[in-house]
């Protein structure tokens, strides 16, 4: 993760990343962590790194802003807190996202999601994806096969309705391959 | 690989008119806004880290794309005149060519296909032809699109789809233009109400170079607004039956201009021949503008020019930066001026 503020000191870009999965392959965690950190924790990150949970543990009282953001996060009606609250992975504040009306990373999407509905709403007329999601690579979650089979569905059901029947054939095939890529 | 300079001799790869609909439909466009799931979006991004971007998405581009011929440039080894001139050619925005970030272009050797590194998001990948073609370029760039799949994790999101730096292009992240021209709408005084139906229908117009620009020789793009919540397929029909309308709606204002007004239009035109082979001085602006009119009378028949190449050349060749790169004392704008009156004027009275 290039670019990535450390979440111990939140001012440093990290230079480690640890990526912990739970027992059954979920429950996935991560700790993005300054080299500057490490040495004050005393931390060793060779080839069986300490489990984050204890590296959290080590940290605890010197974690700086992303620990309080969560805070602000809670009385939202706020709006001075609010724009002060960051962005646990690129530190980018709500303030200077809405003065450039830019994001600084992916997760910002999900740290300023109560924001980000109601934005991507007012823009583009709803908040929800319908269109083409990455097939190879990296596969759609879930949630995301979920959320395009139920508007594959919906589309079908206005195609037969209104008789677009060519509409209604290719999104069968859309379904099909669907069904082909989660098997 | 090919120079700047050497490119900048070749025609455009958006431009081979009268494209379709009688040199109605100039040019089509689609993007697509990518980010990699592994880094912060540009602006969070330091120099070496925008550095190692640009060096990790051209091997992953490369790799996908297995191309045997491909145009790379680093804009920081450019100068200015030829990040321009990518400008011109619609390869790289105009805050790419004017902006000081580390960036690149990746592109096929026919210009077709072009990729923005390190522009506003990681990647914006376009591909661009001449005439009216939305569904072969979508499908062209949804297959380039599925091969990069394999090479970059893209930054998606469940339920926003695919994510960019700013949320206007959340979801698909796909922009689909066409460029028009449309001289007898204007003419008609028509255009205002046609646009702003348009705009009422979720859609942009911008001028001759995309965001930011003014619309010049009445040369118009009209694409879509709304990127999120609609199926790459379906923005790109809603466009093509907007551009459908907007053809006709041309089409009728050129019949009513030559059924109720040829001798205005028949002067107009000719007038608009006359500057051009003659004028001493001229500024690109004018050019655009008074071949607006000539590209009207050929289409119309009321000149007699039937070369459109030669049109496509003037509209391109002589832009500020092709002509600087090939002219050494193009430099200052009263010299490049006179240049092109007279590069204009011989290729016209050939």
């Amino acid at each position: 993760m290039i670019g990535i503020v450390c979440q111990v000191c939140a001012k440093r870009p990290a230079t480690s990343h640890l990526t912990e999965l739970g027992p059954d392959g979920g429950d996935r965690q991560e700790l993005h962590i300054c080299a500057t950190c490490i040495s004050n924790l005393g931390l060793e990150l060779g080839s069986t790194p300490l489990p984050i949970a204890e590296i959290l543990a080590a940290a605890k009282g010197q974690i700086a802003e992303p620990a309080d953001a969560d805070a602000d996060s809670e009385s939202p009606g706020d709006a001075s807190s609010d724009a002060q609250t960051a962005c646990p992975l690129c530190a980018l504040t709500f303030g200077e996202f809405s003065a450039n009306n830019r994001f600084g990373c992916a997760q910002c999407y999900d740290t300023f999601r109560e924001h980000v509905e109601p934005l991507l709403a007012r823009y583009h007329g709803t908040a929800v994806h319908s269109g083409r999601l990455p097939t190879q690579g990296r596969h759609p979650s879930g949630t995301a096969r979920l959320a395009r089979r139920t508007h594959l569905d919906q589309a079908l059901k206005q195609a037969l309705a209104s008789e677009d029947f060519r509409r209604a054939a290719q999104l069968r095939d859309e379904l099909r391959n669907l069904d082909e890529a989660t098997s | 690989m090919i120079s700047v300079a050497d490119l900048a001799r070749r025609p455009a790869a958006w431009l081979q008119s009268p494209g379709a609909a009688d040199g109605i439909v100039v040019s089509t466009r689609i993007r697509l806004a990518r980010n990699s799931a592994e880094h912060a979006f540009p602006r969070q991004l330091d120099r070496t880290q925008q550095q190692d971007l640009v060096s990790f998405l051209l091997d992953r581009l490369s790799r996908a794309t297995q191309w045997e011929e491909s145009l790379t440039y680093h804009l920081r080894d450019l100068e200015i005149p030829e990040r321009q001139a990518l400008g011109e050619r619609q390869l790289i925005s105009r805050d790419l060519a004017n902006g000081k970030r580390v960036s690149a272009l990746y592109a096929s050797a026919d210009e077709s296909m072009a990729m923005m590194i390190n522009e506003e998001d990681h990647l914006r990948l376009q591909v661009i032809t001449h005439g009216l073609a939305l569904e072969e370029s979508l499908t062209r760039a949804v297959a380039l699109d599925q091969a990069l799949e394999s090479q970059v994790n893209w930054a998606v999101h469940p339920r926003f789809g695919y994510l960019s730096a700013c949320p206007t292009n959340a979801g698909t992240g796909l922009r689909a233009s066409v460029m028009l021209h449309l001289p007898a709408l204007a003419e008609t005084q028509d255009l205002r109400q046609v646009l702003r139906g348009l705009s009422k229908l979720h859609m942009t117009v911008r001028g001759l170079h995309g965001e930011g620009s003014e619309a010049s020789g009445h040369f118009y793009q009209i694409s879509n607004q709304r990127s999120l919540g609609h199926t790459e397929d379906e923005i790109v029909a809603h466009i093509h039956e907007a551009v459908g309308r907007i053809i006709e709606y041309e089409r009728l204002a050129r019949t009513a201009l030559l059924t109720r007004h040829r001798n205005r239009i028949d002067d107009r035109v000719w007038r608009a021949l006359g500057l051009l082979t003659h004028a001493r001085s001229v500024a690109y602006d004018e050019v655009i503008d008074q071949l607006s009119w000539v590209r009207l009378g050929v289409a119309l028949e009321l000149l007699p020019l039937r070369d459109w190449t030669l049109l496509d050349r003037i509209l391109v060749q002589t832009q500020p930066a092709h002509l600087e790169l090939h002219h050494a004392e193009a430099g200052a704008p009263a010299v490049r001026d006179r240049l092109r009156a007279e590069l204009v004027r011989g290729w016209l009275t050939a």
